[in-house]
């Protein structure tokens, strides 16, 4: 009986389990499946609200966002926080883009957004410290230098085939990404994933350049036709032309040329992004002239050498003088006058005020805001009376040199994020570029990344609206027109000196060439410094000092003097921008 | 003979002893450490400065093995000693563009977070990302980096004179959200007996440093920054932090 009576209420025990069971099992399979329905209902909303403009089909839209809700599982409830430099992209990415990621995966994202300066002081603290103060940064590219040197980044190739193989997006398609030589060190591993670009290209007032009566007065004083200018010549010559023959147009005074000159870190920028290369200081070379880049660092296989003439480099050569001689006369003459007390952010507005006919290079990263509408540089229709073309060369360039400078926001990693925490953050990086996602940020930031974006109808249907950033995009030009390379070590430390000893030649308590000659000697003095700091078969050495003219006579850069005034030559809009 | 030599025997030590001494006397660099109120951070307690960035400083310089003088000033005057004055270092700053040349610098020695704090007996809307405080009226104070930081983003700014006031501003509804730096607003509302519930919204980072006069030996500031380096990889601001905040009753956010 007590058996019969044990196994009976077994039995029973037995029956209830099962049925309890069943019940968990059907509570888990409705509570899972209301679960897959709420997140289906928040995907569709994100895919309706915000990203039915896409390279992808709404399908794979929908099979890629359940990608990353599935990856994400490990780390849902985190907080992950990342860094990046104050542009419409960024502030598009952390107030929309971070909102779409926690909805569809579960992790918060704290995207700040600061000033790029501050996004290398925050990654240089976190270096020294190895403090977790981020788990990602948004870096400029132009830091490739120092993080292939420096062994604090991730190498991303690496961490996606091993770390964090479970972690990567299969459709991240890194062949669509158009920035990736610039992410990439000599050792061949990608330290950086591009997450925006833009350019700096010519900027002009094409309305101004087709009125007759302006084209027959230049025709008349200079001897060729008022277009896009494809040397200094021509440029300096329009910018005398505006400023010193037109003073007016339609009552209000205008100016030939914009810039800046304010001692201030965005002065260094200014200098090193572009002056020198457009001169055509560097050597051939893409994405960077080698032995001799456009900072005027000379690299003996990876190793930095030297950035004084006597070392081989070219920072205080007849080309860097010219190239900066010209950025400080013609911001003195031709700039209006407020222009050589603002940095970076003051000038950028100005444009917008309708009263500048041209700038040598100007930042495609204000597309957005230049054509916003009821400016004096819009056309009522929505069209804008303004375009970007290539910038004039300077008298040193040669075929084979970059043509222009292009930012490339980069995500980049350091090694001293705890790993759980850096596959959350890459997550999110991945979400920000992937295409569910990045034509849209593309539309919105116009700061492209991806060639699926760049060709895309919808670009197509913008194009002429947007002054022909959409035309440089589709051409060779993306390729020529670069950031800052790996030639230059540590650019953090290197970068300061660019605009400490230009300010002083701008304010005129300097020559200009005494200030490169100055700015030269910093260079080899924290190359010499660096070389005892880092380590590694890329770091840098300084090679003896020769005379000035063992380099000057040799092939390539440091080059020796040249006309620096030839004939100015300009072309029409249309075949100047065939150039690209 | 052997009682004098055994007299330069027993001489000798003291006088390699005196001269190395005088010679690590002449080594030994004296810095002038200057700073300003910034609670809890820096306060002035009977004339001498106390406060956590205080402790870490001073563990900095000891470490160093550097002699130091410490003393409050009101933020502008202690800028210019730095500024103006060789061996003087003034903390804790934030390293901006524009002040970049003007100093010589030592850094990180303060990271810290800023958020936004309700009323505690209010209930907010959903506050996800920055762009969410738009329609809110923001507390912050005369001279800071973040409320400054707010303004340009076209965010509605409220300063008072100090960050103190927010408190009693924030619980009179004259703005809608404290705009600080955590452990501040945790210590100010603490001294207010007011409990502020966790920030819902953290939105951004400050890194502080130490800027010492332009032309101040370089070495120093090498040794400085190495050690600093040191200690925040071996724990010793963690320390520190702990210990400070036991002082105070202060459950600070890791």
């Amino acid at each position: 009986m007590g058996d019969l009576h044990h196994r009976g209420l077994g039995q029973i025990a037995i029956k209830t389990s099962h049925c309890i069971l069943l019940i968990l099992s059907l509570a888990l399979t409705f509570t899972v499946s209301a679960q897959q329905e709420v997140w289906q209902q928040r995907a569709e909303f994100w895919l309706d609200r915000e990203f039915s403009e896409s390279t992808l089909s709404r399908e794979a839209q929908l099979s890629e966002l359940r990608w990353f809700a599935r990856a994400a599982k490990p780390f849902q409830s985190m907080t992950v926080r990342v860094v990046s430099e104050r542009i419409d992209t960024h502030w598009y990415e952390a107030s929309v883009l971070a909102k779409a990621f926690e909805d569809i995966t579960g992790i918060r994202v704290i995207h700040e957004v600061t000033g790029e300066d501050d996004v290398i002081k925050k990654l240089q603290a976190q270096v020294v410290s190895g403090v977790n103060i981020y788990d990602a940064f948004i870096n400029d590219s132009d830091l490739i230098g120092y993080h292939f040197r420096s062994g604090e980044a991730v190498k991303l190739d690496i961490f996606m085939q091993d770390a964090g193989k479970d972690v990567t997006l299969p459709t991240l398609d890194l062949d669509d990404f158009i920035g990736l030589a610039f992410t990439t060190g000599p050792d061949g591993h990608l330290y950086q994933l591009p997450d925006q670009q833009f350019a700096n290209l010519y900027w002009y007032r094409a309305d101004w350049f087709a009125r007759p009566e302006l084209r027959a007065q230049f025709k008349e004083l200079y001897g060729y036709a008022l277009d896009v200018p494809q040397n200094w010549s021509a440029y300096e010559d329009i910018a005398e032309f505006f400023t010193v023959h037109v003073k007016e147009i339609d009552g209000e005074k205008v100016w030939g040329h914009m810039d800046y000159g304010k001692a201030d870190p965005s002065l260094g920028w200014r200098i090193s992004d572009a002056w020198l290369s457009l001169a055509g200081a560097g050597d051939k070379g893409l994405p960077n002239g080698l032995p001799v880049d456009e900072w005027g660092i000379r690299v003996k296989d990876c190793r930095p050498v030297g950035a004084s003439v006597g070392r081989g480099g070219a920072l205080d050569s007849p080309a860097a003088i010219y190239a900066v001689t010209k950025y400080v006369e013609w911001l003195n003459k031709f700039a209006p006058p407020e222009a050589r007390d603002m940095n970076f952010t003051e000038a950028g507005n100005w444009l917008q005020r309708g009263n500048i006919a041209q700038q040598i290079w100007w930042y495609s990263a204000f597309t957005a805001a230049l054509t916003e509408p009821d400016t004096p540089i819009m056309n009522a229709d929505g069209t804008p009376r303004w375009r970007m073309a290539p910038s004039p060369k300077g008298a040193y360039w040669e075929e084979g040199m970059k043509l222009g400078y292009q930012d490339a926001g980069s995500w980049t990693f350091l090694k001293s994020t705890p790993k759980d925490r850096m596959k959350a953050a890459w997550l999110y990086a991945q979400f920000v570029v992937s295409k569910t996602v990045s034509l849209r940020k593309t539309l919105v930031g116009l700061t492209p990344v991806r060639l699926s974006d760049i060709e895309s109808r919808a670009m197509s249907d913008r194009a002429a609206k947007l002054g022909g950033l959409v035309e440089f995009y589709r051409s060779r030009g993306r390729d020529l027109w670069t950031p800052t390379g790996t030639n230059v070590p540590d650019y953090t430390r290197l970068s300061n000196h660019w605009w400490q000893w230009v300010g002083r030649a701008t304010s005129g308590e300097l020559t200009v060439s005494e200030a490169m000659r100055g700015i030269a000697e910093s260079f080899d003095a924290t190359l010499a410094e660096l070389a005892s700091s880092m380590t590694g078969p890329c770091s840098p050495k300084l090679a003896k000092l020769k005379p000035r003219t063992h380099w000057l006579i040799q092939p390539g850069s440091p080059k020796a003097p040249v006309d620096e005034d030839p004939a100015g030559v300009t072309l029409p809009y249309q075949e100047a921008i065939r150039a690209w | 003979m052997p009682g004098k030599r055994a007299f330069l025997r027993q001489l000798l030590p003291w006088v390699i002893g005196a001269a190395v001494s005088a010679s690590h006397a002449e080594e030994r660099p004296h810095i002038n450490l200057v700073s300003f109120v910034d609670s809890p951070y820096v306060l002035p307690v009977e004339h001498r400065p106390e406060g956590l960035v205080v402790d870490y400083v001073e563990a900095l310089l000891k470490r160093a093995g550097f002699d130091f003088s410490m003393q409050i000033l009101p933020p502008k005057r202690a800028l210019l000693h730095a500024l103006k004055q060789d061996n003087t270092c003034v903390f804790p700053i934030e390293r901006s563009q524009e002040r970049e040349v003007e100093f010589q610098w030592v850094s990180p020695v303060l990271i810290s977070r800023h958020g936004f704090f309700p009323h505690p007996e209010k209930d907010i809307g959903e506050l996800r990302v920055l762009a969410d405080v738009q329609d809110y009226r923001l507390g912050s104070y005369l001279g800071s980096g973040i409320g400054e930081y707010l303004s340009a983003l076209g965010f509605d700014v409220d300063y008072a004179a100090t960050n103190e006031a927010n408190i009693q501003k924030l619980l009179a509804d004259r703005v809608g959200l404290w705009a600080s730096d955590e452990v501040s607003a945790l210590y100010i509302a603490s001294r207010y007996g007011v409990e502020l519930r966790p920030s819902p919204l953290i939105f951004f980072t400050t890194v502080r440093a130490m800027g010492c006069y332009a032309e101040m030996n370089p070495k120093y500031v090498q040794t400085l920054n190495k050690v600093l380096s040191d200690m925040h990889r071996d724990g010793s601001f963690d320390i520190l932090k702990a210990a400070f905040a036991e002082r105070l009753k202060l459950s600070f956010p890791r």
